[in-house]
């Protein structure tokens, strides 16, 4: 077990990350820090479980995300079953989105199923390993890696990157704007 | 252990953005993730988090002496 006073500050470094892939999950900034607060409280309570020394910001993510299925799931059951309720969160969260480019992005990410979700956005986004994204979400490394590859297809057909990616190769070339003739200023 | 000399989280992403020299569409997609993520993990440490552990330390350090009896 780690020195309280060192887990404390492990735990506070991890903040920044935890706080992007909550609100990447929640797509709402009130409940993406209470999530990452009942996080924190639930690593505080477990830190004798937490190896010093092993991945603990996997570890850290792991809590995370099972906490926010799990909050997910019993609000699901609150409104009688709506399917389809953090999609339409996450496609609200688009909308409010000021930037154009991230509002496509957030956009195309709400109509992911929710496990390709959470593939993409902890190998893409976050930085894990297939490996360590695997054990987050506690199924086989081929799976993620299948599910990274589907949200990968399913994302650059809904930004139509297919097209823009060969005319930004060389990185002189004008961008093609991605959205109807609204190209932001670079 | 030092955990702040523990080397930097190695990027599966990174790896892949490396391997290539052609900006791809995986790269756009990945190009693109990160922005999203580096949009919130570059605010600074709200201050509510930062109390809140200093709070559960305190808490935790004041049972551990009620349990060994307040001798200094």
């Amino acid at each position: 077990m780690a020195d309280p006073a060192d887990f404390r500050q492990l735990l506070i470094a991890a903040i920044p990350a935890l706080r992007a892939f909550s609100m990447s999950l929640t797509a709402r900034s009130a409940s993406a820090d209470d999530l990452v607060q009942e996080t924190l409280m639930k690593a505080w309570q477990h830190q004798s479980s937490f190896e010093p020394g092993t991945n603990l910001r996997a570890w850290l993510f792991t809590i995370l995300r099972n906490e926010f299925y799990s909050q997910l799931r019993k609000r699901k059951r609150e409104t009688e079953d709506e399917d389809g309720l953090l999609s339409s969160r996450l496609a609200t969260a688009a909308e409010q989105e000021g930037h154009v480019e991230l509002a496509e992005l957030r956009l195309a990410l709400s109509k992911l199923p929710d496990d390709q979700r959470d593939a993409i956005l902890l190998v893409g986004a976050s930085g894990f390993t297939y490996e360590e994204a695997a054990e987050i979400c506690g199924v086989a490394v081929g799976t993620i890696k299948s599910r990274v590859n589907r949200a990968r297809a399913k994302l650059s057909a809904l930004l139509q990157l297919d097209e823009a990616a060969g005319r930004v190769a060389s990185n002189d070339e004008p961008r093609p704007p991605l959205l109807g003739g609204t190209e932001p200023d670079a | 252990m030092n955990p702040k000399g523990r080397p930097p989280h190695r990027m599966a992403g990174h790896k892949e953005r490396n391997a290539g020299a052609k900006l791809g569409t995986h790269d756009l997609i990945a190009a693109k993730l990160r922005k999203l993520f580096d949009e919130v993990a570059q605010q600074p440490i709200p201050e509510r988090f930062v109390e809140l552990l200093h709070e559960l330390e305190e808490k935790d350090a004041g049972q551990e002496a009620a349990k060994h009896g307040k001798s200094d």
